[in-house]
């Protein structure tokens, strides 16, 4: 016994022996920093820039405080035992926020990196002998401005610096304004109009001047009961968006829900989005926060499904009804698009994989989609998807219908697991294994139709040229033909303005902003009757002010925090 | 003394450190990581105190023999010129709850201080109230105090053993008061909000019939509770047979029966599984004192021993 086990492990040790004496290496794949041409160092210095806005778009970051805390969305605390979390997105909703909120710290934590990835950009890019980059420090210097103008937007203050190694100044208010509209202006020159949607453009920095503009009489005096709108800033407004307008580089999308599919970094509405193309390991968290925890939208994946997140409050969906009324609002193509035939059609329950999409828009009452039995999806006997009423499975309550209720509130019926009418605005990515990542679609930061509404509002706001406004409005109504077109209005307020960007542009994170712009952050509805207008600036992150707390009257906490 | 039944020991300390390293976030946010390494300018800790160690030992005539000992412990450490208001440390745990510190370094205070809003009961609609230190009307984070530190202010011990002929005794009890233990893991699991959506929880979410079932419960001294307490440790009782006079000396040198209990008993006003606890919620490399979050308390074992040394 012991000799038979002895040979191999004799002829092994020699086997071993000679082929260390042989090591030749063959390099099948690696890289050195010192190999790099300049393109590639130069596309390695832009590329972390940009690779902060996945995470600042994400589901309970920018996208829970800018919509959250108005009537757009609203969070209850599901049934008891999902979202939670300590209450934070019913102080978001109503407005008690504080400065310990894990969302609003993790938004600020990636914005003041955003800001200091741009200054790395801006230090190493003209190092580098490139063509490449004048364009790359044109948008590391836009892109510092943007990241400076969303903090300034949530939080009240910009930062200011250009040498890593020094103190930033912070800005407030008129300064901080015109401290982002000089950076965005001085690298407008340098920036290139034909790049991807992923990267800020010409077009996209006359955009985000024109969205400055028209907010600046917020920024200015953010407490303000009565904003003032110079007229000298509407005019900006004006002149950056027909600057976009006139460039015939933009087209609307005939089919508004194809604004927000996979690869939709080809539709020609986008001027500057979230890149989030094939591979880029991007996020559908965008698809996936409020859907039913019981819907799977793909039939490839058993595993992919939503969460019950938040809802529209009933007073959004009021504004759709009686916009509407007596029609259904479906009538608007924004609000619905019907996929699957068998919410018209109750025999139509079979569906091949392939032609298997959810319904977009928002989603009212009973849900239909695939059934899920021990782990795997049921087949018709072609087999097609079988598609069925849905229950409650996943929450152990298989005889409780999905049934999207428009009563949603923080009460234990109003906080059940299928209370609020859902939005699904994005398509669920059809790669998403988890319904949580691999997200193929672009998110959306500016598009053409919102470049009409800013002209719209800004003709409004100047010398209440309704006749200007009305004809912007109409056009993008006008555009969507894929579908019924939504009816041309007839008269246009400021009133009709606020509605109709959020039926353009819902849960898009712009509302919070636009209901500051337009005095309605403290009016009331479903669960908030907070009307302090100290709450339009966010509090600055406990952490951030603890830690600033070696330098005296540096990082000031916003009022009322 | 006493012959050399009576010993002890009086010992006085007291160490200064300084250039204390600690991970902080930096006071401008802009920069490549959100926490960088310092040394701490000026800050110093001081720990310093008294120890008292006496034994006392004897034996009578007939062979019964005694000991009785203890040590105690007097602990003042401070944490003094810090140029922050507050190092926070220890992060809270549970949904909801991660953004929010419940240690901190506070100049004055002890290291391991709990730094925390300070609950004060219930407002007419059922939702918690916090003291309003600052006077401007609203309690937030500015409100924040220090509380008591998880660092005891005395630690002690004290043992006795007994022994006649062959039986002997000895216990062993040791304790510490002073201190305060963050209990997480009713901040996150024991809230009524929870009972109202129909979930699991433990009667201390009902304790107060005033509290609304919409309440919140964000880290607060609500939750900082009393952790001093007094444990017997080990008590053990043997016997250790005659095996001459058993007539087994030819083959048996000893022979030895013992039970051993261990952790029998805590006297503690914490209502956590164990008061003596450190689950670790360290903040950006800076340790966290005293917090409870999801332990698991001690065992309490008895052991029966039979040996026999041939």
């Amino acid at each position: 016994m012991t000799k038979k086990l002895f040979i191999p492990l004799i002829l092994s040790a020699i086997v071993a022996g000679t082929g260390c004496t042989k090591l030749n290496e063959k390099v099948l794949d690696e890289s050195s920093a010192t190999g790099l041409t300049p393109k590639q160092a130069a596309e390695g210095a832009i590329a972390p820039v940009y690779a902060q806005l996945p995470n600042i778009f994400l589901h309970t970051n920018y996208l829970a405080i800018q919509e959250i805390s108005t009537d757009e969305a609203i969070l209850p605390y599901r049934g008891g035992t999902d979202w939670g979390d300590n209450g934070i997105y019913l102080a978001m909703h109503r407005h008690t926020y504080t400065s310990t909120d894990p969302n609003l710290r993790n938004t600020w934590n990636l914005l003041v990196q955003g800001v200091s990835r741009s200054i790395s950009a801006l230090n190493s890019l003209p190092t580098l002998n490139d063509p490449s980059v004048k364009t790359f420090t044109a948008e590391a210097r836009a892109m510092r401005a943007y990241y400076n103008m969303m903090l300034l937007d949530l939080f009240g203050l910009v930062f200011v610096k250009d040498d890593p190694s020094a103190l930033s100044a912070i800005l407030r208010g008129t300064e901080a304004v015109e401290y982002i509209k000089k950076e965005l202006l001085a690298a407008e020159p340098n920036l290139e109009s034909g790049v991807t949607t992923g990267r800020v453009s010409k077009e996209a920095c006359w955009g985000l001047l024109a969205r400055l503009y028209l907010n600046s009489a917020a920024y200015n005096n953010i407490y303000g009961t009565q904003l003032t709108f110079a007229p000298a800033d509407m005019d900006k407004v004006i002149e950056y968006c027909d600057k976009i307008i006139s460039s015939n580089k933009y087209q609307f999308s005939p089919e508004y829900f194809a604004i927000f599919d996979d690869n939709n970094d080809t539709n020609k509405e986008i001027i500057f989005a979230v890149d989030q193309r094939a591979d880029l390991n991007g996020h559908n968290r965008m698809a996936y926060f409020s859907l039913s925890g019981d819907q799977f939208p793909l039939p490839d994946y058993v595993g992919a499904n939503g969460t019950d997140g938040p809802a529209i409050t009933s007073d959004f969906y009021q504004v759709w009804a009686q916009a509407y009324a007596p029609a259904d609002p479906s009538a608007d193509p924004r609000f619905y698009k019907e996929n699957l035939s068998i919410y018209s059609n109750p025999a139509d329950s079979c569906v091949p994989a392939a032609q298997f999409f959810i319904n977009r828009g928002i989603l009212r009452g009973q849900q239909y989609g695939l059934i899920r039995k021990n782990g795997v999806f049921v087949k018709c006997v072609n087999g097609s998807m079988k598609v069925g009423q849905l229950f409650h499975d996943t929450r152990n309550k298989p005889t409780q219908p999905v049934i999207f209720t428009e009563k949603v509130d923080f009460t234990t019926a109003g906080s059940d697991y299928p209370s609020g009418y859902r939005v699904s605005k994005y398509m669920f990515s059809r790669k998403s294994v988890s319904g949580r990542n691999f997200g193929e679609a672009d998110i959306v930061i500016l598009r053409l139709a919102d470049v009409y509404l800013m002209r719209a509002e800004a003709k409004l706001r100047k010398n209440n040229d309704a006749a200007g406004a009305l004809a912007d409005v109409n056009a993008i109504r006008a555009a969507r033909t894929a579908r019924q077109k939504a009816p041309a209005l007839t008269s246009m307020t400021l009133d009709l303005l606020f509605r109709e960007r959020g039926f353009e542009l819902y849960w898009e994170c712009l509302r919070r902003t636009d209901m500051i712009r337009f005095g309605k952050y403290e009016g009331t509805w479903t669960e908030k009757s907070d009307n302090n207008p100290r709450k339009r600036l966010f509090p600055i992150p406990q952490t951030a002010i603890d830690g600033a707390s070696n330098l005296k009257d540096y990082l000031k906490q916003n009022d009322s925090y | 003394m006493f012959g050399g039944a009576l010993t002890g020991t009086v010992d006085y300390f007291r160490k200064v450190t300084d250039n204390i390293l600690l991970e902080v976030i930096p006071a401008d946010p802009i920069q490549p990581a959100a926490t960088q390494w310092t040394n701490v300018p000026d800050m110093t800790i001081t720990n310093k105190g008294v120890e008292f160690d006496l034994a006392y030992r004897h034996t009578t005539p007939n062979g019964f023999s005694y000991s009785v000992g203890g040590n105690v412990t007097f602990i003042n450490n401070k944490v003094e010129h810090s140029p922050y208001s507050v190092i926070p440390s220890g992060s809270a745990s549970g949904a909801g709850l991660t953004s929010a510190t419940i240690n901190g370094y506070v100049n004055g205070q002890p290291i391991g201080t709990f730094f925390l809003q300070e609950f004060i009961g219930f407002d007419a609609n059922g939702l918690s109230l916090y003291r309003d230190i600052t006077g401007d009307g609203i309690a937030n984070d500015k409100d924040r105090q220090a509380l008591g530190s998880a660092l005891p202010k005395t630690m002690y011990n004290f043992y006795f053993n007994l022994g006649y002929k062959g039986l002997d005794l000895s216990a062993n009890f040791n304790g510490v008061s002073g201190n305060k233990v963050y209990d997480n893991t009713a901040n996150s699991s024991f809230y009524k909000n929870l009972l109202a959506k129909g979930v699991n929880t433990t009667p201390a979410a009902i304790a107060d019939p005033k509290e609304a079932t919409t309440n919140s419960a964000p880290v607060s001294s609500r939750y900082l509770k009393d952790g001093k307490f007094l444990r017997m440790n080990n008590l053990s009782i043997g016997y250790n047979f005659n095996t001459k006079a058993l007539g087994l000396g030819k083959w048996v040198n000893a022979m030895r029966i013992s039970l051993t209990g261990q952790n029998l008993f805590v006297i503690t006003p914490y209502d956590g599984y164990d008061p003596e606890v450190n689950t670790d919620r360290t903040v950006n490399g800076i340790s966290s004192y005293g917090i409870d979050y999801l332990s698991y308390p001690k065992a309490r074992s008895f052991l029966l021993g039979f040996n026999v040394t041939f």
